[in-house]
């Protein structure tokens, strides 16, 4: 699988397939294809982590497959100005996904649900990106990066999450009206706009 | 304290504090911090909980202040657009638009600002209220869409469309003119009145007020009913 992602505010994915391979995207993003890819379906790993809690509306996909080598699907986001930021995942560094922000991944990309919280009337939701490939976020606004040291802490208002390494969010908690999570010790993706 | 204001058309502001500095900003601003970063809700007394309910403004202020070390907090835009910062001294207040107000060093009052010209205040796009800062110090404003600036020279006037003026000088003053006939105000697309700004001062303007995206969109957004 190869990919390009262009444009500048409001940005495309392109994707290539060979034979066989398999993309995963965000319903309603899929905008063109050529006519080798040859398989529609809902993707059973969002199948999965929805029967494991999170929300229907906040991750459901469909699943593309290719019948041929050189297949092309092109996706665009559901919200603009946004980013579209490529993560690689692996069974030894899975990430953390805020399920807004899923766009897209490879077909040995596997989601499972990782907490499902409620706050009075707010529910906070991660779900786990592990496997082998490419998970796409998509974020409303800019993209920040950082990287943590171990006992570096950063307090985020949960909005504004995208990603972040397994095992570096350490709580999530009510402050007010709002929901902040405590961030320690790793990578992590923040959206410049909160994702609501 | 640094700040470093990124990320346009999202834009974000980030402060860098020493211990013991302090910023004051909008209820519900901050984005991510330190946890050094110390929060503290304040209402300034009722004349400015007053103020800042008529204003348009939230009833509170979170002043957040670096304790037990150095400190660093982003404030996010809340609509695309930009954040600007303008500093204000003593003498050189400035008046702006309804919430456009973000975040401030210690030491800026924000007050509403009456606008006392009836025609202004009805047909100005900005309405009777608005807000005015004074003080020494820097304010952080919020602008829908690109900031333009100009500088009224004494006398000079500037005719501004309903919305599109963000902040100004409190020394440049606000009128209304007419767009010039009915054929104009009905067929023109430009409305009855423009906002007249006449300096000397400084004037900042926004290229797409969120009333006219709003206005945009409203045909494309599917009807409840």
């Amino acid at each position: 699988m190869n990919y390009k992602i262009e444009g500048d505010n409001s940005p495309i994915l392109t994707v290539f397939l060979n034979k066989n391979e398999l993309l995963s995207a965000k319903v309603g993003t899929d905008s063109w294809f050529s006519q080798n890819i040859c398989e529609i379906s809902s993707a059973d790993n969002i199948i999965d982590a929805l029967k494991n809690g999170l929300s229907a509306d906040r991750l459901f996909s469909r699943k593309y497959t290719s019948c041929a080598d050189n297949a092309e699907i092109t996706l665009i986001p559901d919200v603009s100005p946004c980013t579209i930021y490529p993560v690689e995942v692996s069974d030894n560094t899975p990430i953390l996904l805020a399920p807004i922000a899923f766009f897209a991944a490879s077909g040995g990309a596997k989601l499972t649900s990782y907490m499902s919280k409620t706050f009075g009337e707010k529910r906070f939701e991660l779900c786990e990106a592990s496997g082998s490939g490419t998970v796409f976020v998509q974020l409303r606004g800019g993209i920040i990066k950082r990287t943590l040291a171990e006992n570096e802490v950063l307090i985020v208002r949960a909005e504004h999450l995208a990603a972040c390494s397994k095992g570096c969010m350490t709580e999530a908690y009510q402050s007010g009206n709002d929901i902040m999570l405590k961030i320690s010790g790793g990578e992590i993706i923040l959206s410049t706009a909160k994702n609501v | 304290m640094q700040y470093k204001i990124d990320g346009a058309p999202f834009p974000y502001v980030t402060f860098s504090l020493e211990n013991g500095e302090s910023i004051e900003c909008q209820k519900g601003a901050m984005s991510w911090m330190t946890p050094t970063m110390k929060m503290e809700t304040k209402t300034g007394g009722m004349g400015q909980l007053l103020s800042r309910a008529v204003s348009g403004e939230a009833l509170f202020k979170n002043k957040y202040t670096a304790e037990g070390g150095a400190g660093e907090i982003s404030l996010a835009a809340s609509v695309p657009g930009n954040i600007i910062a303008m500093e204000v001294q003593p003498g050189k207040a400035v008046v702006a638009q309804k919430s456009a107000y973000l975040a401030s060093t210690l030491g800026i009052n924000v007050s509403v600002f009456f606008q006392k010209k009836l025609g202004a205040g009805f047909f100005g796009g900005e309405g009777f209220i608005m807000q005015k800062y004074e003080g020494t110090g820097t304010v952080f404003i919020e602008v829908d869409g690109t900031a333009v600036e100009y500088e009224l020279a004494a006398g000079q006037s500037l005719l501004i469309d309903t919305g599109y003026l963000v902040a100004m000088d409190s020394s440049c003053s606000m009128d209304i003119q007419s767009t010039g006939g009915i054929g104009n105000a009905l067929f023109g697309g430009e409305g009855l009145f423009n906002t007249k700004v006449t300096g000397p001062g400084k004037i900042w303007l926004q290229t797409m007020p969120l009333t006219s995206l709003a206005s945009s969109l409203q045909p494309l957004l599917a009807s409840k009913n």
